[in-house]
């Protein structure tokens, strides 16, 4: 089980400073520190309103998922054929990703290959600067966030718009996502409404009634999508045979920048791609029952080559003729696919059914993760992305009771790879002064428990100490290390009456279990 | 300099290659388990009512006719639509154009090659088109950007969505539906209007794609 720090790292050296754009530690500004899951986590699960929206919509959604996955008799066939699919797909993964290229181009698309954060940016500017225009709109997407591309567009004079209501929610405070599907969940309507009308509305112009709200989003977007002639996406799933891509979205904002502008440009983690057309049904099946607890999501669109056009094919003429562009991103991928147990990761399809079950992410919301990717998948995902010396304590962040594993529609086993992750953290604080303070202190543990004798003299301070010292202790020690780490968020139990090996002794063990 | 699509594919072919399982081989495809269905299989009548109860789920109108009825019923659908001042225009594909004769309930009744951008934002209040196949498990459509269909933005940009589907057209769910289509045309899967759930988790109906769905089901 134990890794040394060159496995996180992986055989493909360090990890680069770019990378850490995924991180979003405001303690360290333009540096983009480390993530601090504990302070931080200790700060937000005060903010009542935020764990109030955020377990109302965890509850409603993991009430909608049970639902639509209960009418599914072969859910378990297809959740085990879904992970043997990536399985195997990232065991081939060489292969796929140049059948990939080899189809989108023989279609009339480009790919293009990022190393990292910053090439991918890179590439993704030039596309912009080469096609004439000054702003683009965005179709929802994690890794265009994870690379940082919205605030590097706009250094360079392009302006970036967000389409789906909840990224253009969080663009317009300046928030960051707390959810992968709702990413403006932490707001409720008064704050959104509020939003608007510091913005784009005016004032006392709106009422806070989402279906107000989310008309003055489609009037103040309709203009953006009519002018636009470049769109930038993600993309759910690659489709190696033919070279097709896919797009899953409900609010039809995807749809209006794939078809409208004559400039598409997709940015992907090369982790994205699957064999066929048939897995792509099996996704399918998948994807929106575990994301929004729907039988299927309102708009999928499928496009090989070139995205949808305005008009029919054959009526086009070469000047409204798309022009396609793909951006294959590594920025880690391959570091984590180096790791035998931590590359489950990579199977992941983002629909955030981890989330919704965690009860650690629905007391202390997305934002304390510190990452793009907050809950069980960011757990496990940004320490490996951006290496343990960063984000390790994020493997912490979990209970493992294991509710992620069962709902992920590819059984990802994140508490293994919390575990994982958890003794490669350990490996590496070893030299360190408390490193070593635990680990002797569970030297010293192991002593004392493999001795009866030793045993009964420890159980029986113990218990004195609790009794005691116990409410001082409550009181002081957090400002005493070693055990402040322990007591800070925790009370010291309540002593007990006594052992059960003292009362056996006596013959009182009825008199202490009645009580 | 190495270019960066060879390096990517080392770093991958690196990785793979410590790695100690043997799981990870080409033969894993061969072996995966079995999907079976994702409901028994139902003879045909059933699979029909099944899409009908499912597209209904998502808040669309649906409306079974018989072979001949689409133009009436079409029009009695249109009748009883709420007017939107300036939006006197009804797009029709061009295979179910001969069902009008140049207007219904009052609307003139469009062809898309007629019909530009802006004229979809602000004065096509609908568009009336054929579809590819349903499935009935989840109560989708498919377009495959046939020429029975109406073109991509008129199903997308007017308020309204109306789509005639012969019962023949229906399957079972999306397992075997997708693999039959020439890749060469872009799909498009509809399933229900365009809906957020951003604002606290309230649905929401029509935020960029059509507000209303409705699907007629020609039965025989
Ligand atoms: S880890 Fe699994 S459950 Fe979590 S977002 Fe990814 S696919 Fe969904």
């Amino acid at each position: 089980m134990s890794k040394t720090s060159s496995t996180v790292h992986g055989p493909n050296g360090s990890i680069p400073k770019a990378n850490t754009w995924l991180l979003r530690t405001e303690h360290h500004g333009e540096e983009r520190g480390r993530t601090y899951f504990k302070s931080r986590s200790t700060r937000e699960i005060r903010n009542l309103q935020m764990r109030k929206n955020i377990s109302h919509a965890t509850t409603t959604i993991r009430e909608k998922r049970k639902k639509v996955v209960s009418e599914v008799p072969n859910w378990e066939d297809l959740r085990t054929r879904a992970s043997q699919i990536k399985q195997h797909t990232l065991a081939n993964l060489d292969v796929y990703l140049e059948e990939f290229e080899r189809n989108v181009t023989k279609a009339g698309g480009k790919v293009h290959w990022a190393r990292d954060a910053a090439e991918a940016r890179e590439i993704a500017l030039e596309l912009v600067r080469e096609s004439g225009a000054s702003s683009v709109i965005k179709v929802k997407s994690m890794v265009t966030e994870e690379i940082g591309l919205n605030a590097y567009l706009s250094e360079n004079g392009i302006e970036a718009t967000e389409t789906d209501l909840a990224e253009l929610i969080c663009q317009l405070a300046g928030d960051e996502s707390s959810h992968i599907l709702v990413p403006a969940i932490h707001r409720n309507r008064v704050e959104i409404r509020d939003i608007f009308e510091a913005t784009f509305a005016q004032k006392g112009s709106l009422e806070a009634d989402p279906p107000k709200i989310a008309e003055a989003a489609r009037k103040h977007l309709r203009e953006k999508f009519l002018r636009s002639t470049v769109a930038i996406s993600g993309g759910n799933f690659l489709v190696a045979e033919t070279g097709s891509v896919a797009i899953v979205e409900s609010e039809g904002n995807g749809r209006m920048c794939l078809t409208l502008p004559n400039n598409v440009i997709s940015i992907v983690g090369i982790e994205k791609v699957i064999p066929t057309m048939e897995d792509l049904e099996v996704f399918l099946t998948l994807l929106p029952r575990s994301s929004t607890g729907e039988r299927m999501n309102p708009y999928t669109t499928i496009w090989t080559g070139r995205p949808p056009a305005q008009m029919a094919p054959e009526k086009e003429t070469t000047e409204d003729r798309k022009s396609y562009n793909i951006i294959l991103l590594d920025n880690g991928r391959t570091r984590v696919l180096s790791d035998e147990v931590g590359s489950q990761a990579l199977a992941c399809i983002r629909c955030s059914a981890c989330l919704n079950v965690c009860p650690v992410y629905e007391r202390v919301g997305g934002h304390s993760y510190e990452s793009v990717y907050p809950g069980p998948i960011g757990a496990i995902l940004t320490p490996q992305l951006v290496g343990d010396e960063l984000a390790g304590d994020l493997a912490f962040a979990s209970t493992l009771c294991g509710a992620c594993y069962e709902v992920c529609p590819v059984k990802i086993n994140i508490p293994e790879i919390l575990i994982h992750l958890r003794s490669i953290h350990s490996d590496h604080r070893r030299d360190t002064m408390s490193g070593n303070l635990e680990r002797g202190s569970f030297g010293i543990v192991g002593i004392v428990m493999g001795n009866t004798n030793l045993f009964n003299i420890a159980s029986s301070s113990v218990s004195l100490i609790l009794k005691y010292g116990g409410p001082l202790l409550n009181r002081v020690g957090k400002y005493l290390p070693p055990i402040n780490g322990w007591v800070e968020s925790r009370n010291l139990p309540k002593a007990p009456n006594g052992s059960l090996r003292d009362a056996y002794r006596k013959g009182t063990l009825d008199d202490l279990l009645k009580k | 300099m190495t270019s960066s699509k060879n390096e990517i594919l080392q770093r991958i072919r690196q990785a793979n290659t410590s790695q100690v399982t043997g799981v990870r081989t080409q033969s894993t495809l061969i072996r995966m388990a079995p999907v079976g269905d994702t409901e028994p299989r139902m003879d045909h009548d059933d699979l029909v009512k099944l899409f009908i109860e499912r597209v209904e789920d998502y808040r669309s109108t649906m409306v079974e006719i018989g072979p001949n009825e689409l133009a009436s019923a079409f029009e009695k659908v249109l009748k009883g639509i709420e007017a939107r001042e300036g939006f006197d225009t009804i797009c029709v594909a061009p295979p179910l154009l001969h069902l009008f004769n140049k207007t219904v309930a009052g609307y003139k009744v469009a062809n898309p090659d007629q019909l530009t951008l802006t004229d979809y934002n602000s004065k096509v209040l609908g568009t009336l088109s054929g579809c590819a196949i349903g499935l009935a498990t989840s109560g989708t459509i498919i377009f495959n950007s046939s020429d029975d269909e109406a073109p991509g933005i008129s199903t997308l940009v007017p308020d309204h969505l109306f789509v005639v589907i012969n019962e023949s057209q229906i399957v079972q769910d999306i397992v075997g539906a997708i693999t039959s289509f020439d890749l060469g045309r872009p799909l498009t899967m509809v399933s229900g209007p365009s809906a957020t759930s951003d604002i606290e988790l309230a649905r929401v109906e029509g935020v960029h794609g059509p507000r209303n769905l409705t699907v007629f089901v020609v039965r025989q």
